[in-house]
């Protein structure tokens, strides 16, 4: 565990099955965290490995032929196989770091034994190219299984580098020292080399730490980590045991097609070297490519991993080797074969490796010590035992190396598929972390199957009312059926709520059913009978009768129903007296003769509709607005904008447009871009937009954004795009505008983030509130930016809630900032992600350069009082006044004129005024 | 004794959904709503005698203990059946919510919960409660309704002149306040302290300074709010069912009405000339729904009202969803 890692944030939510652990970015007054000791064992472990891997090559085509090679590759595997056994044997009981030593001390021992059988049989030679091979599947996955105990995905891009730099240095060291040595002493020689080697290997792995089994304390408390359901837990650990297979299958892919592409250089150096010269050959050649090796993982894979992040730095490899074995097939040129061997050799224990092995990093320790060992020799063995099985089925005549190439291709083009797809495993990883931590926002109402229908109808007859409301409700809003017979239902208020959803579109067999109930003891009840029955004509004398029923519910359903039945003639019946009686008594008469136009929304109905809003009476404009929706066509759309101010019927406003369909739309747009609009309204048009979600509505939205002069609204467009790509993530948007508008965004995060830097460094001397407010603007403006970027890279990224991710980076959960950070590098370019990580982890800005743009306190107020914002260009021009900054009396002045606000004016002017003359 | 947590299988979503509407404050909720509640709500079931929520953090010499008895941080448990009861005897039956108002003021129980019987209960934490707050502003709208008039309801006593005079410090001039002043007068007052700058500084801009003469009616009990108005400077009357008080500067006329979207409780009338700054209720409501921040700030600061100035009110259910007025 990291020195500055808070307490809990080595935990594996062990509680949630989810385990990855996750750090955040070490502050730089913070110790690097030591990779000394950890490189310099894999140093000497790979020092050892390559003196014994140029030794064995030597040999083995030497004494067998390249030919023999897959059977050794066979053997191989067979004997990984044992090798995973093992160490999922003995990992639990000892420890990795015991395994690890016992591992080396039996290295030695066995490749002693092998120096001296070499001279025996040329078949030893068979036996030490298997023992190099067990020996590299058993002691390589342990020190890296020490490793990833310790380390975090924060730091494990720096750490894995640097410790993966002293594997590299190793192997390059001992190819040398194989190299040197094959120039004076047999190969057989520079297998008891390797033997010495190992031993000094084994005598450092003392200086390893023990690692998380004995550090961390058995009984840390879980109770930060809250209990998760069991389905998401069900779901969480099952991705991580497909994650982890999904690592195995890549290990295999990769080994395939490289094992394949080594065999294909192997034969050309083979049909085109003299035999004795091959061990020179091969220690030189090797030891250029460790270098090259050496110099890519100091030099190229940090910068790389920074720059593509893990998910793409994972293909780099496959497409070079796509790259030159496409080469080969297509032209049969040596060099590109030489090319791919420079790839492989170059990339393969540099940045391959490392990425592999920060595969592993977010994967829960238990699981991790299970698909590590099975990566490495199901995967790593397994695969060239597969290679070798290809290129033994493969003819040995003069096409068998074109053969082999175009096997290599094909398994090439699938590696890079794995690649894909193990890239957004791995992303996934980290959105299980910070899903776990967060709510789930992608909540959506259950679908609608034959059996939840059913059960829903069933619900309907329950008697307890709520059960039945909810069933109505769901039923409704799916689009499902509501069945008439939910009138007879006991209860009124489910009666009511199944009528206000039936009124609409009164189907004939509701109709029937309310027509029997117009002497219900409910007045709604009885009102919407009548309603019912005036539709179908019947009744009349009913109606007549209900003129004089107390409840305004029901005069008023049945004057409305007069009023459509006689269809404008003459009656003898005070039908037009009874409805302006209605519309001058109570806001009751009012809402009730409202409700009751909204059952039967007329043409006749339209001015009194609109004259039943003159009082504006919320419960009353709710009604209006309720019939305007049903009947779009008696709506005034003008006065249904400017409801649009009215939080009270916003909502219901807002239904109306959407019913008034493109019509109502496009003057929603000509509002938005007409300046004359008031500002008061115009701030709710965006979100209104919206709700039509169409492809229109979106355009409008985005052509808008760049030109929106209030602030306010600019936000609100925002927010708008983004609830309207979360709801249709696959809503075509123009990215551009969208993206522009997230480096502004990122651009004013910086530009507050100095501001404030600046204002700091001219601390007044005594307390002043006008300072304190600049400084907590500007901070919470830095903040704002910094949700815009996110709120635009929402837009521009709907599946990936990056409200949890920006969450997670302000976040004090390490573990969480960390898992953002990953995401973010899937989706973001790195000069973008990491202009934005530096505003978040608040860098702090060059004060000599601060110092030069603002060397006086009046030059940095100067600049907070020409600002875009409104607000803070108000603090300042009071800041100016509290710190008596008699010398900007002239900018204010200068300003004044183009504030382009009226409260800045009004700021400004104040200022002015109680501004003390010099 | 430990909890369980329940078997998934046990209810399908449509049941879960049904299960949610039987809570009296879930009964009218938008559907969106309560399927976002459903997806983040842990079903645990606990024998009789389990401790479900604890006071304490951590039983001494029993770490294991105290972390299955007190997950973290505070939450609210729907009960969905059985019983659950405090050490000083408050009870939660079924269909009722233990901890709403802790949750919501972003506290932790200060007394053991345990199961009477066998219980099972839908867990939120007060952070998800929150953070779903945030993303549903009907939701959120609804539960600052409630709580406001839960608090008028109890008929609190104001705040005294000399609690709140010293809540005015910036008022030194006599010519009008600009945008700042405002602000930094808004920040006197709870519950604004809490909300972002800009959040106060929008609704500075919608305010407007009034001098009132002395015998001059502010607000009349029964008549629907429409602003909100903070005296800065002189006194008022004020004739609620349960007496009459004095406002003096840094008292405010209309808050929870407009909060709770009720009619007003008290006629207010000044007894000296008043200035005062005073912002409509729809610009209010606007900046709320503009700004959550501010809005969150405000449920946890009626949520603390409630648990300090009635600490034996316990909300048994979320929101209510009366009509407003």
């Amino acid at each position: 565990m990291s020195a500055d890692a808070p307490p809990g944030a080595s935990m594996t939510m062990r509680m949630s099955g989810i385990g990855v652990r996750t750090s955040g970015i070490a502050p730089a007054h913070k110790p690097p965290p030591k990779v000394l000791v950890p490189a310099t064992v894999l140093f000497l472990m790979m020092t050892a490995h390559a003196i014994l891997e140029t030794a064995r090559d030597a040999l083995f085509l030497t004494r067998l032929g390249p030919y023999k090679l897959g059977y050794a590759y066979i053997a191989i595997a067979g004997v990984a196989l044992l090798a995973v056994w093992v160490v999922r044997k003995l990992a639990p009981e000892r420890g990795a770091r015991a395994m690890l030593a016992t591992f080396l001390v039996a290295a030695t021992i066995g490749t002693a034994i092998l120096s001296v059988l070499l001279t025996t049989s040329p078949w030893a030679a068979f036996v030490l190219y298997v023992w190099t091979g067990a020996v590299a599947s058993l002691m390589v996955p342990t020190f890296w299984l020490i490793i990833e105990r310790d380390v975090r995905i924060g730091e494990a891009k720096k750490v894995l580098s640097a410790i993966a730099a002293g594997g590299g240095l190793g192997a390059l060291v001992g190819s040398a020292i194989a190299s040197v040595l094959g120039h004076f002493l047999h190969a057989r020689y520079l297998v008891t080399a390797g033997a010495i080697a190992f031993a000094v290997a084994a005598m450092s792995v003392n200086m390893l730490t023990k690692g998380r089994p004995d550090e961390e304390p058995e009984d840390e408390p879980e109770t930060e980590k809250e209990p998760i359901e069991p389905v998401k837990r069900e779901s969480i650990t099952g991705r991580t045991r497909r994650y982890g297979a999904l690592l195995v299958v890549l290990a295999v892919v990769s080994t395939v097609t490289l094992t394949m592409g080594d065999m294909m250089f192997k034969r050309l150096m083979v049909e085109r070297l003299p035999r004795e010269s091959l061990a020179m050959v091969f220690g030189a050649t090797y030891t250029g490519l460790n270098v090259i090796a050496l110099m890519v993982q100091i030099g190229v894979t940090p910068k790389l991993l920074e720059k593509l992040g893990v998910g793409s730095s994972l293909a780099v490899l496959p497409v070079l080797v796509l790259l030159t074995t496409s080469g080969f097939v297509i032209t049969g040129a040596t060099m590109a074969v030489f090319a791919l061997k420079l790839a492989d050799g170059g990339m393969r224990n540099s940045v391959h490796r490392v990425v592999n092995e920060i595969l592993f990093v977010p994967m829960p320790a238990a699981e991790r010590e299970k698909a590590k060992p099975l990566a490495e020799s199901l995967g790593q063995r397994g695969g060239q035992a597969i290679a070798a099985g290809v290129a033994l089925a493969i003819a040995a005549d003069g096409h068998a190396t074109k053969v082999l190439a175009i096997a290599t291709l094909a398994s090439c083009v699938l590696w890079l598929a794995v690649v894909a797809t193990t890239r957004r495993a791995y992303v996934r990883r980290f959105r299980d972390t910070l899903e776990a931590a967060g709510i789930h926002r992608e909540a959506r109402l259950p679908v609608m199957d034959a059996p939840t229908i059913e059960l829903l109808v069933e619900t309907l007859a329950s008697p307890d009312e709520r059960e039945a409301l909810v069933a109505l409700d769901l039923l409704s809003q799916r689009g499902e059926r509501i069945p008439a017979l939910v009138l007879y239902h006991p209860s009124d208020s489910v009666v009511r709520h199944a009528l206000s959803l039936l009124e609409g579109d009164l189907r004939p067999d509701v109709a029937r059913i309310l027509s029997q109930l117009t002497s219900h003891t409910d007045p709604q009840i009885r009102a919407a009978a009548l309603a019912a029955s005036s539709r179908t004509g019947l009744h009349r004398e009913q109606l007549i009768a209900a003129l004089g029923d107390r409840e305004p519910d029901v005069r008023a359903a049945a004057v409305v129903g007069l009023e459509t039945m006689r269809g404008g003639k003459q009656d003898v019946l005070d039908v037009q007296g009874t409805l302006e009686a209605l519309r001058d008594g109570s806001t009751a008469d009012r809402v009730a003769l409202a409700h009751a136009i909204a059952r039967r929304p007329d043409p006749a109905f339209a001015a009194l509709l609109l004259q039943l809003m003159a009082k504006k009476e919320p419960q009353v404009t709710r009604e209006v607005l309720h019939a305007w929706e049903l009947e779009p066509t008696l709506a005034d759309v003008e006065r249904l904008l400017s409801l649009l101010e009215d939080p009270h019927v916003r909502g219901d406003a807002r239904r109306v447009f959407i019913a008034g369909g493109p019509k109502f739309l496009e003057r929603l747009l000509e509002a938005l871009d007409d300046p004359r609009t008031p500002l008061s309204v115009r701030r709710h048009l965006p979100r209104t937009i919206s709700r039509f979600a169409t492809q229109e509505a979106a355009v409008a939205l985005v052509g808008r954004l760049p030109r929106e002069p209030d602030g306010s609204t600019e936000f609100k467009i925002l927010r708008a795009l983004g609830r309207m790509r979360a709801d249709k993530p696959d809503l075509h948007i123009d990215a551009g505008p969208i993206r522009a508008y997230a480096r502004r965004s990122t651009d004013d995060a910086v530009r507050y983030s100095r501001l404030r830097a600046a204002l700091s460094m001219y601390k007044p001397a005594e307390e002043m509130p006008g300072y304190d407010l600049l400084r907590e603007l500007l901070a919470e403006k830095r903040q704002h930016a910094i949700e815009r970027v996110f709120r635009a890279l929402g837009i521009l990224h709907p599946r990936d809630d990056m409200r949890s991710i920006h969450d997670a980076l302000l976040s004090e959960q390490a573990e969480h900032r960390a898992a953002a950070r990953e995401i973010l590098e899937h989706l973001l370019p790195a000069d973008e992600r990491n202009q934005l990580f530096d505003v978040i982890r608040g860098v702090p800005a060059d004060s000599d350069a601060l110092k030069e743009k603002f060397p006086t306190d009046k030059d940095i107020i100067a600049a907070l009082l020409a600002d875009p914002s409104v607000s803070l260009r108000c603090v300042a021009a009071h800041h100016v006044v509290e710190r008596k900054m008699v010398a900007l009396r002239d900018e204010l002045v200068r300003l004044k004129p183009v504030t382009a606000s009226p409260l800045v004016t009004s700021a400004f002017e104040q200022a002015l005024a109680r501004l003390p003359h010099a | 004794m430990q909890e369980r947590v329940a078997d998934p299988h046990r209810q399908s979503p449509v049941q879960r959904l049904l299960t949610l509407r039987k809570f009296p404050g879930l009964a009218d909720a938008d559907l969106g709503e309560l399927a976002i509640i459903a997806e983040n709500v842990v079903e645990q079931t606990f024998p009789a005698g389990a401790i479900v929520a604890s006071a304490a953090r951590r039983v001494p010499g029993e770490k294991h203990r105290a972390q299955m008895m007190s997950p973290s941080g505070p939450a609210l448990y729907l009960v969905t059946s059985g019983k659950l009861i405090s050490a000083s005897g408050k009870h939660w039956g079924q269909h009722e919510v233990c901890g709403a108002l802790q949750a919501m003021a972003g506290r932790r129980t200060t007394e053991d919960i345990l199961a009477e019987v066998e219980s099972t209960t839908l867990r939120l934490t007060a952070a998800d409660f929150r953070e779903i707050l945030e993303d549903n502003f009907g939701l959120l709208s609804a539960v600052r309704r409630t709580l406001a008039r839960e608090l008028l309801t109890l008929s609190l006593r104001p705040p005294s002149q000399d609690e709140t005079k010293v809540l005015l410090p910036e008022v030194t001039t006599d010519s009008p306040l600009g945008m700042v002043e405002r602000l930094m007068v808004l920040r006197k007052r709870l519950p604004f302290g809490k909300g972002r700058i800009e959040a106060l500084a929008a609704l500075s801009q919608s305010a407007d300074e009034i001098r009132v003469p002395a015998r001059t009616d502010l607000a009349t009990a029964g008549e629907p709010v429409t602003a909100v108005t903070i005296i800065l400077e002189g006194t008022a009357q004020v004739i609620r069912p349960d007496g009459q008080f004095v406002f003096g500067p840094g008292s405010s006329i209309g808050a929870f009405e407009s909060l709770g979207e009720a009619p007003l409780t008290a006629s207010v009338t000044t007894l000296t000339p008043v200035r005062a700054l005073r912002f409509p209720v729809t610009a209010f409501l606007d900046v709320l729904e503009d700004h959550t921040d501010l809005a969150l700030a405000m449920v946890e600061r009626l949520a603390t009202t409630l648990l300090e100035q009635a600490p034996n009110a316990s909300m048994n259910s979320l929101v209510e969803r009366p009509q407003v007025n």
